[in-house]
């Protein structure tokens, strides 16, 4: 594999045990990420690529094997990381503003340093006028907006994103995509992106993995070599529909889509 | 949506659109009720003592305004500070169990056991216990608007989102902060429906006291023109009564309106 530089998952198992038996998440996965990488993880529901995720965010412990960052044992929690969850989990009684900065609050980070960062990456992401406003009003696009500004607040070389868009409808999901190519392309952060679409998956990353359905293997792994920017002409080229037939015919051979 | 209908009204003659604006229709709804009531006892024959008219009660409320304002500032020292001790420590006693799995393992039974007790039944042993004065009525606003307080507490306290905790463990937060900055304001909410909930057992709690023994307040008013059958004398103390509650119980909401502007009930009212 790469340079594997930056983050290295080696034979990685999870099984979780419950009432009813044990559920086996995740089976030998073993992959690396180079340092500034954006890497998707594309898989059927149920097959552990959240779980993947959480591993690898130090928030799960993993049955057997180990996950590195920078050639650390990842033991925790792991802090010098931004997440993005699928459900925005912003905090009612803050706003726009003050869920960004809560990272200053919970780290202990000098916040007038960070004010002028926050108001940077709210016009990133659009967001102005809208910094003194409580979640509720804002709409879904919006909160997942808020919710990578947080991420990307205190700088983490990490960014962990785990189907950020999963609960948005399809346009919103497609401006945010073209947002996140933006804010990676200026920023140069090591992406693990986990979702279930394809096209995302092509349209943004640098490499996909394509899972298997529980318990999750790496079935396949593509190399994504369109021009970036991909949100100008590479989401018409033949290449990226070739390459979305290409993942969704690996679905089909595992049976995970049926004709 | 709402636009639509907004203009829609605009065009409606002002009748109309005073008989579709909420406030009206609340004021007309109570109207209605003591009218079919004014009536009904007219119409029923029914006699004044066995049931007054409302404009008897409002007329006994200016001939006894004087007794009334006396009996109410002695019900609601009582249940203010009842109600104020028993939100305090309900507050105070919820930190501890709901952070402690061995207090809240000790505790939490007992804590049901003494709620599933109908305190009422205790009120004639505070008699007993503290006498006529002001201490047995006070205890039992105490007990019933404290447990609210407390299990309310309690619940908002342990009831962390998942996705919430895994976000701040990722940040390496102290427990400090977490409790502060997130524990606590996500649980204000909850607390602020057992104040409410507190409010209204205080004030029963006030008259329950007054009723088992006292020589003033609400209570001892009604208790008193019910035995000289002046049944609109105590219709009037019922009056003042349900006034008190319902100013301690928006009273709390008020504040809860001020502390917590993000809050989704205060959001649902704003909009309905």
């Amino acid at each position: 594999m790469e340079n594997g530089g930056f983050l290295s998952v080696a034979h990685l198992s999870k099984t979780f045990e419950t009432d009813k038996g044990n559920v086996h998440a995740l089976d030998n996965v073993h992959l690396s990420m180079a340092d500034g990488e954006f890497l998707a993880v594309v898989g059927p529901s149920g097959c552990g690529k959240s779980t993947l995720m959480m591993i690898v965010a130090g928030l799960l412990g993993a049955t057997a094997g180990e996950v590195r960052i920078r050639d650390r044992r990842v033991e925790g929690p792991v802090t010098d990381v931004g997440i993005v969850f699928q459900n925005h989990v912003l905090l009612d009684w803050l706003t726009t503003k003050g869920n960004i900065l809560f990272q200053t609050d919970m780290r202990r980070l000098p916040r007038e340093q960070y004010e002028a960062r926050a108001r940077e990456l709210i016009s990133m992401v659009s967001l102005e006028g809208f910094e003194d406003v409580y979640p509720y009003e804002l709409s879904g696009g919006m909160k997942q907006r808020c919710s990578i500004c947080r991420a990307l607040l205190h700088d983490p070389p990490l960014l962990l994103m785990d189907e950020p868009f999963g609960a948005l409808d399809a346009l919103t999901r497609d401006q945010l995509c073209i947002d996140l190519e933006k804010i990676w392309l200026q920023t140069k952060k090591t992406v693990l992106f986990i979702t279930h679409s394809v096209p995302e998956a092509v349209q943004l990353a640098d490499r996909i993995i394509v899972m298997t359905p529980r318990p999750g293997r790496i079935y396949k792994e593509i190399r994504v070599d369109l021009p970036r920017p991909r949100y100008e002409e590479g989401i018409e080229s033949e290449e990226f529909f070739h390459l979305v037939e290409q993942i969704k015919r690996s679905f089909l051979e595992q049976g995970v889509l049926r004709k | 949506m709402g636009v639509v209908t907004d203009l829609v009204r605009k065009r409606q003659p002002l009748l109309a659109r005073l008989l579709w604006n909420k406030r009206t229709q609340t004021a007309l709804s109570f109207l209605v009720f003591f009218a079919l009531w004014e009536l009904a006892v007219i119409v029923l024959e029914i006699r004044s003592y066995i049931l007054p008219r409302p404009t008897e009660i409002v007329q006994a409320l200016i001939k006894y305004h004087s007794q009334l304002f006396f009996g109410l500032l002695f019900t609601v020292r009582s249940l203010l500070l009842g109600y104020v001790v028993a939100v305090a420590s309900g507050i105070l006693l919820s930190l501890p169990v709901a952070f402690s799995k061995f207090i809240q393992r000790a505790v939490y039974p007992l804590i049901l056991f003494f709620q599933v007790i109908p305190k009422v039944a205790l009120a004639p042993i505070f008699v007993i216990w503290f006498g006529f004065g002001l201490p047995p009525k006070i205890m039992i606003v105490f007990l019933l608007s404290f447990f609210p307080v407390l299990v309310n507490g309690i619940v908002g306290l342990r009831s962390m989102d998942q996705e919430v905790i895994n976000l701040t463990r990722s940040t390496g937060a102290r427990a400090v902060d977490v409790f502060f900055k997130v524990r606590l304001p996500s649980a204000l909410p909850t607390f602020f429906a057992g104040f409410k909930l507190a409010a209204i057992s205080a004030t029963i709690g006030a008259i329950i006291g007054e009723f088992i023994g006292s020589d003033s307040g609400l209570g001892y008013i009604i208790l008193t023109a019910n035995g000289d059958l002046q049944t609109d004398y105590s219709f009037a103390a019922i009056t003042v009564l349900t006034v008190l509650g319902l100013s301690l119980y928006y009273l709390v909401e008020g504040m809860e309106r001020v502390l917590l502007p993000w809050h989704i009930s205060q959001r649902v009212k704003d909009k309905g």
